[in-house]
């Protein structure tokens, strides 16, 4: 799975990794099981801080997404949720269909919009991501 | 005159590996060519393709020129000082000639794709990182690799150790030092990065995996090439023209090796991206000033891979970057001067005094003073002492010195000009042995009366 990291955007690395990561888990790019690289591999691929790379695994670990194994290293894991979306959850999906909203987006519209994203993990197309 | 032909053979051939590199820039490896990423779409556009042409044409012009120019500079008749002044002169020179073609292509290639509207405006700032291919590169390798060529780099050094020739010995104490160089260099200057073309997975381990395994044998050769040279140097202190065609041979062996390794890693990476760039494909060339100088301030790495090939290069945003490039780019420019340096060397003459206490040779602040208590022996010789060796020092053809070796004395310190003989041989009561002399006519007949009048 290819991680893009826009250095441009404001949101921090260690959000667009986690974020990143997360989408691929949606997406099933990355699958239950599979092995993340080492913070200080895919700190020295992308050029930044370890501490970066690490707040981001810690991030994915304490939502669940992650569990580090003494030998594996950090795995991917199925978060052991219920149906009940976390709160925080709910507030950013608020947030973004108020959005949507303001923009002149229909409900129609925003469902779909909505169908599609859920459908492809969390991106539009089919970027990979 | 050996010392000139040897010069310019040293450096006649480079305009002909810049060629093979140039030229060999203008085929698509990782969808770039001279320092330029494109799209499939416009790989096989006939005015890319077009620019690519005249590219070649003029690296072509760019090198074959300088060789030419080359070859009549080596046929002046010159001292050895100023044909390395202008052989150094004619080495930065066909650098800048041969990398013109290249950076005012990459501009016309770069502006062809902005207006065709190749070029994604989102790479500029961005990275991309593929998950999957970030280990299982293969395997690493270990000190233990280095430490064959180590150890046979180290034997001359121990034989002459042992044999009480600490000068020598402390001069073959280079190339060990090199293959634990050659070592440190495969360590940290190789980048451990994936190589992303596109959202291929396969492609990208594969091409890593290449990556990987060629920089191993690029430093394996070079470890192995200093092992070679140390025995070779070591068989030159007693048989110097065998040794001398041995590491020729050598050195051409290794440019080869390592030329051959270079275009066989572009090879590879030119079949296995030949079908990429249909979809999303990694641009980075934002990050790559002219095409030659990566400078992207988010990354925190100094060491950083050239895009295609086999080399690394640093990032010019990092201070440490801006430093080295800088001393390169100022040795470089330097270059001549070691040749002006040389010029005055050949030029100062060497002087040979008799003060009250002592019997002073000098020159160019290469002083050799002899306490004229201290003297035991003085003679006078015609000729220079059979199978003299210089150890470490200066041998030009207007003046011999350092620490030399012959076969009747097993270790002298020499100053002389050897167009101007006899020479004073000097024998003091601790057993040190000089060879003296000055570059002007009687000086030594005249202070040899002198001194031979004392003893």
């Amino acid at each position: 799975m290819l991680l893009k990291l826009d250095f441009s955007q404001p949101t921090p690395i260690y959000q667009q990794i986690r974020d990143q990561v997360v989408r691929g888990i949606a997406a099933g790019a990355l699958k239950p099981g599979e092995k993340l690289p080492s913070v200080r591999a895919l700190a020295e691929d992308a050029g930044v801080n370890a501490m970066t790379v690490s707040k981001a695994y810690q991030l994915l670990k304490q939502e669940g997404y992650l569990h580090t194994d003494r030998r594996r290293g950090a795995v991917i894991c199925s978060r052991a949720g219920g149906a009940v979306p976390q709160r925080e959850t709910v507030e950013a999906l608020g947030l973004a269909l108020s959005e949507l909203r303001l923009d002149g987006v229909s409900l129609e519209q925003a469902l779909a919009l909505c169908r599609s994203l859920y459908e492809n993990g969390g991106t539009q197309g089919g970027d990979g991501v | 005159m050996i010392g000139r032909v040897i010069l310019w053979l040293a450096v006649l051939w480079v305009p002909g590996l810049l060629w093979v590199q140039l030229a060999n820039e203008a085929k698509w490896k990782k969808n770039i060519a001279v320092g330029v990423t494109m799209p499939l779409e416009g790989r096989e556009d006939p005015v890319v393709q077009d620019l690519l042409r005249r590219y070649r044409t003029w690296v072509g012009r760019a090198c074959g020129g300088s060789m030419a120019m080359g070859l009549v500079l080596a046929l002046l008749p010159l001292s050895m000082g100023e044909s390395l002044t202008l052989c150094m002169v004619w080495v930065d020179g066909m650098l800048a000639a041969t990398a013109l073609p290249f950076l005012h292509f990459n501009g016309r290639l770069r502006q062809e794709k902005q207006v065709r509207g190749w070029r994604r405006p989102a790479a500029a700032q961005e990275r991309v990182v593929d998950l999957s291919a970030l280990e299982g590169w293969g395997r690493e390798l270990s000190p233990l690799h280095f430490l064959l060529p180590g150890l046979v780099s180290l034997a001359p050094v121990a034989g002459e150790w042992m044999a009480g020739a600490q000068v020598r010995g402390l001069v073959l104490l280079t190339f060990p030092l090199c293959v634990a160089l050659f070592y440190c260099l495969y360590r940290w200057c190789f980048r451990r990065r994936a190589e992303v073309v596109d959202d291929n997975g396969a492609r990208t381990q594969a091409l890593t995996c290449l990556r990987l395994r060629y920089w191993q044998r690029t430093a394996l050769c070079g470890a192995w090439l200093m092992g070679g040279m140390s025995l070779a140097l070591w068989w030159g202190f007693y048989s110097p023209v065998a040794a001398g065609v041995v590491m020729a041979v050598l050195t051409v062996g290794a440019v080869a090796a390592m030329a051959a390794m270079e275009l066989g890693l572009r090879r590879r990476q030119e079949e296995l991206t030949a079908d990429s760039g249909q979809g999303f494909y990694v641009d980075e060339d934002d990050k790559w000033l002219w095409g030659m100088f990566y400078y992207d301030p988010n990354d925190r790495k100094l060491v950083v891979n050239n895009r295609v090939g086999n080399n690394t290069t640093v990032n010019l945003a990092r201070p440490a970057g801006k430093v080295l490039m800088g001393a390169v780019a100022l040795l470089m420019a330097a270059l001549p001067l070691l040749g002006l340096w040389l010029v005055e060397e050949e030029r100062t003459p060497v002087c040979l005094t008799l003060t009250q206490t002592q019997l002073v040779a000098e020159h160019r602040g290469v002083v050799y003073a002899v306490e004229r208590a201290d003297i035991a022996g003085v003679e006078l010789l015609a000729q220079r002492p059979e199978g003299m060796r210089r150890n470490v020092g200066t041998a030009m053809d207007t003046v011999l010195k350092g620490d030399w070796s012959a076969a009747a004395y097993k270790r002298m310190s020499v100053c002389l000009d050897p167009r101007q003989g006899p020479w004073l041989l000097i024998t003091t009561q601790s057993g040190e042995c000089y060879l003296l002399g000055d570059s002007a006519p009687g000086v030594a007949e005249a202070l040899f009366q002198q001194l031979d009048g004392r003893t």
